[in-house]
C-alpha cells in the first residue's frame, strides 16, 4: 500500500518486521517514535527553511490565459520582483541559509533574483520550466524540462540544481527514478515523514534524498489568494496571520523536542509582504533561541543523511 | 431530572470523554479519487499517520495513561499488522470502519454484512481479538446497517450526528446496540486536513489555527461537563499526528484530566456500562422504534 512513496510500507519497515513478532510489537512501534534522527555537531534538530520563487508562472496552473492579464501577472511578479530582496535580507539577518525551488522561466525572467540566491550561497532547486504538473506528463518532456532547467540555471548563476520540489502537486513515481539518473540529489516533495530518508527506486535503496514537507507548514494554503481565477478555489478567507504563524510556531516546537526535520515551504509572492516578513522574521528569532537549531539547505541536510543513513 | 441528576457515570463523574483514533490511511485519499494510487505525493499524507501519527499518538497516550479507541479499516489491519498488533497490546480498543471505508448507503444488507465480516476478520487476524465496535465511514448508512451490526455481535457504533449522549440502535442481536454519539465540531479533519488534487476540503478552504481549535474543543468540554455529554473526539493519525498538533491534543488530554470530573474511557466501555445502566431506556428506544417507523433501525430493510 505504501510502497508507491519509495519506501517499505509503514511502521514495520522502519523497525524491522520479523523482529517485531518476537518482541512486543508495541516496543518495536514505540521504538519508532522514540528513535532521533542524527544532525551534525550534536545539533539537537534541522530546520530548512524553503522558498517557491513561482512568480506569474504558479498562476497559469489555475488560467493558462494569464501572460495576457496583467492583473493576475502582477500578482505572482511581486515575488521576484519585490519580495526577493526583502528576503534575503531578512535570510542575512539571521545568517540562515535557505533552499529556493525556482521555475526556469522564472530564472530567465528575473536572473538577478536567481544570481543573488546564488551569491548569498543559498541552494537553487528545480521547481518545472512554468511550473508544469509532472503528474501524467509523458517522461521524455520531464526530462527535457530537467535538462533544460540545469542548463538554464548554469547560463544564469553559474551553478547546477541540486534539489527539485514537484511543481503544482503530483509527479508519478517514475519521476524520482529520473531525477536519479540525473544525477539531482534530493526531492523535497513528499508529505510522509518529518525527517530525511533514502528513495527505493526499483527495489533498491538509492542516494536520492527525500526531504517531507507538511501543507500545515506551507503559506500558500493559507494566504494565497485571488478573486479570478480564484485562489482558494472555493472563495475561502484569507487565513488568520497571527493564528498561521502560530501553528507554524507550534509545529516548530513540536519538531525540535522531538530532534525532527522541521520544513517550511514558502512563496516569495505570498510571504514576502511588509507584514508577513515581520511575522517571519518573529519566527526565525524564536526558532535561533533554541539551542542547537541546524538552519540549513537541501543540499547540506541530504548531504549529512547519505552520511549517516547507509542504503 | 436533568441527565447529572440522573448519575449517568460511574464514580460521580459528570461526563464521559472517549478519544477515537482513525486509521485511515491512504484509504482516506483513495476513497476521494481511486486514481490517487498512481500519486505518491497525496497517498503519503495518509501513510504518515501509519509511519508517524499513530506511533507517537500511541506514546502520547501511554505517557498520559489513556486508553483510546482506534478505529481501523480491514485493508489498514492487513496492511499493518505490527502497528495493529501493537495498538491491542499497549490496553487500547481497536473498532472497525469497514474494509476499504465503503459508502455503507451503496450497499444492499448482503453487502454490508460481507464488508463488516470481511474487515472484523482482518482486524482479528491482527490483534487477536474481533472488533465490538463500528465507526462509520465517510457517506452514510441505511436503516438495515445496523440490524446487521446487531446481528453480528456488535455492542457499540457511532454514526448519527443527532445527539450528545449514546442511545440504543438495532434489534437484530441478542443485546442491545448502544449508538456513541459523531459530531462533527469533534473531529479534527475539517480543521487540518489538506490537499490541493485531489481537493480537501472541497472548496480548499484555509487550515484553521491550532490555538482556536484547541480553545474550542475546551469549551465544547465545559460545555459537556455541564450537561453530563457523551463527548467523542474524533482524530486521524495522519492529522492528529504532525508533532504540533500532536501536543495540542496533548494539552487538551491534559485540560481533560484536570477537571477531575471526567470519566475518560474506551468507546466499549462506555457502551457497556450504558447497556448496564440504561435497560429501561433500551427497553423505552426499542419500543418507540417499532412504533415510529423512519426512526434509526426501521427503516427499509436493504
Amino acid at each position: 500500500m505504501s510502497e508507491s512513496s519509495g519506501r517499505p510500507a509503514g511502521t514495520a519497515g522502519r523497525s524491522g518486521g520479523q523482529d517485531a513478532s518476537r518482541e512486543s510489537a508495541a516496543a518495536a512501534v514505540l521504538a519508532s517514535e522514540r528513535q532521533r534522527p542524527r544532525w551534525p555537531d550534536g545539533a539537537h534538530c534541522a530546520v530548512m527553511l524553503s522558498f517557491d520563487l513561482d512568480g506569474p508562472a504558479l498562476w497559469l496552473d489555475e488560467d493558462p490565459g494569464v501572460w495576457h492579464r496583467p492583473r493576475a501577472f502582477s500578482l505572482g511578479a511581486y515575488g521576484p520582483w519585490r519580495a526577493m530582496p526583502r528576503i534575503l535580507r531578512l535570510l542575512d539577518r539571521h545568517g540562515a541559509a535557505a533552499s529556493f525551488f525556482v521555475p526556469g522561466w522564472v530564472a530567465e525572467t528575473w536572473p538577478q533574483a536567481v544570481r543573488a540566491v546564488a551569491e548569498a550561497g543559498h541552494d537553487l532547486g528545480h521547481h518545472g520550466y512554468l511550473h508544469e504538473l509532472f503528474y501524467g506528463r509523458p517522461l521524455a518532456e520531464q526530462r527535457d524540462i530537467l535538462i533544460r532547467c540545469s542548463a538554464i540555471f548554469r547560463n544564469v548563476a553559474g551553478v547546477t540544481p541540486a534539489g527539485f520540489r514537484t511543481p503544482s502537486g503530483d509527479a508519478a513515481a517514475e519521476t524520482f527514478e529520473l531525477l536519479e539518473e540525473l544525477g539531482i540529489g534530493y526531492s523535497s516533495s513528499m508529505r510522509g515523514d518529518d525527517r530525511p530518508y533514502r528513495w527505493v527506486l526499483n527495489g533498491r535503496s538509492s542516494d536520492l534524498i527525500e526531504i517531507p514537507a507538511r501543507w500545515e507548514l506551507d503559506d500558500f494554503p493559507q494566504f494565497g489568494y485571488n478573486d479570478d481565477p480564484p485562489a482558494a478555489t472555493g472563495g475561502d478567507r484569507i487565513a488568520s496571520l497571527t493564528g498561521t504563524l502560530g501553528n507554524w510556531r507550534r509545529e516548530f516546537d513540536g519538531y525540535y523536542s522531538r530532534g525532527l526535520c522541521y520544513v517550511l515551504i514558502m512563496h516569495p509572492q505570498v510571504i514576502g509582504t511588509p507584514g508577513r516578513m515581520l511575522a517571519l522574521d518573529g519566527l526565525l528569532a524564536h526558532i535561533r533561541s533554541r539551542p542547537g537549531t541546524w538552519l540549513a539547505t537541501g543540499s547540506q541536510i541530504a548531504q549529512w543523511w547519505r552520511r549517516v543513513s547507509p542504503p | 431530572m436533568t441527565a447529572a441528576e440522573r448519575g449517568l457515570w460511574p464514580a460521580g463523574k459528570r461526563c464521559a470523554v472517549a478519544i477515537t483514533v482513525r486509521l485511515d490511511g491512504p484509504l482516506f485519499w483513495l476513497r476521494l479519487d481511486p486514481a490517487s494510487r498512481d500519486r505518491p505525493k497525496t497517498l503519503s499524507i495518509g501513510e504518515y499517520g501509519l509511519r508517524r501519527g499513530a506511533p507517537r499518538l500511541l506514546d502520547l497516550l501511554g505517557q498520559l495513561g489513556l486508553a483510546a479507541t482506534w478505529l481501523v479499516p480491514g485493508a489498514i489491519a492487513e496492511a499493518e499488522p505490527t502497528l495493529c498488533r501493537a495498538i491491542a497490546e499497549l490496553g487500547h480498543e481497536v473498532g472497525q470502519r469497514g474494509y476499504q471505508l465503503e459508502d455503507f448507503s451503496a450497499l444492499t444488507r448482503a453487502e454490508q454484512r460481507r464488508v463488516l465480516q470481511a474487515a472484523g476478520e482482518a482486524i482479528s487476524a491482527a490483534t487477536g481479538s474481533e472488533p465490538s465496535g463500528f465507526s462509520a465511514p465517510p457517506g452514510d448508512v441505511t436503516a438495515g446497517t445496523f440490524d446487521v451490526l446487531g446481528e453480528l455481535g456488535y455492542s457499540w457504533c457511532s454514526v448519527l450526528h443527532g445527539d450528545d449522549l449514546p442511545s440504543f440502535v438495532g434489534t437484530g442481536g441478542t443485546r442491545p446496540l448502544v449508538h456513541l454519539p459523531n459530531r462533527w465540531e469533534l473531529h479534527d479533519a475539517p480543521y487540518f486536513v489538506f490537499n490541493y488534487e485531489p481537493a480537501y476540503p472541497p472548496g480548499q478552504g484555509r487550515i484553521a489555527s491550532y490555538d482556536d481549535v484547541l480553545a474550542s474543543w475546551q469549551a465544547e468540554f465545559d460545555g459537556y461537563l455541564a450537561e453530563s455529554g457523551c463527548l467523542v473526539l474524533a482524530l486521524d493519525a495522519q492529522s492528529a499526528g504532525t508533532p504540533g498538533k500532536a501536543d495540542l491534543i496533548a494539552e487538551l488530554l491534559r485540560y481533560f484530566l484536570a477537571s477531575g470530573q471526567a470519566w475518560l474511557a474506551t468507546c466499549a466501555e462506555i457502551a457497556a456500562w450504558w447497556a448496564a445502566r440504561q435497560p429501561a431506556l433500551a427497553d423505552e428506544s426499542e419500543r418507540a422504534r417499532r412504533a415510529a417507523p423512519g426512526a434509526p433501525g426501521s427503516g427499509p430493510d436493504r
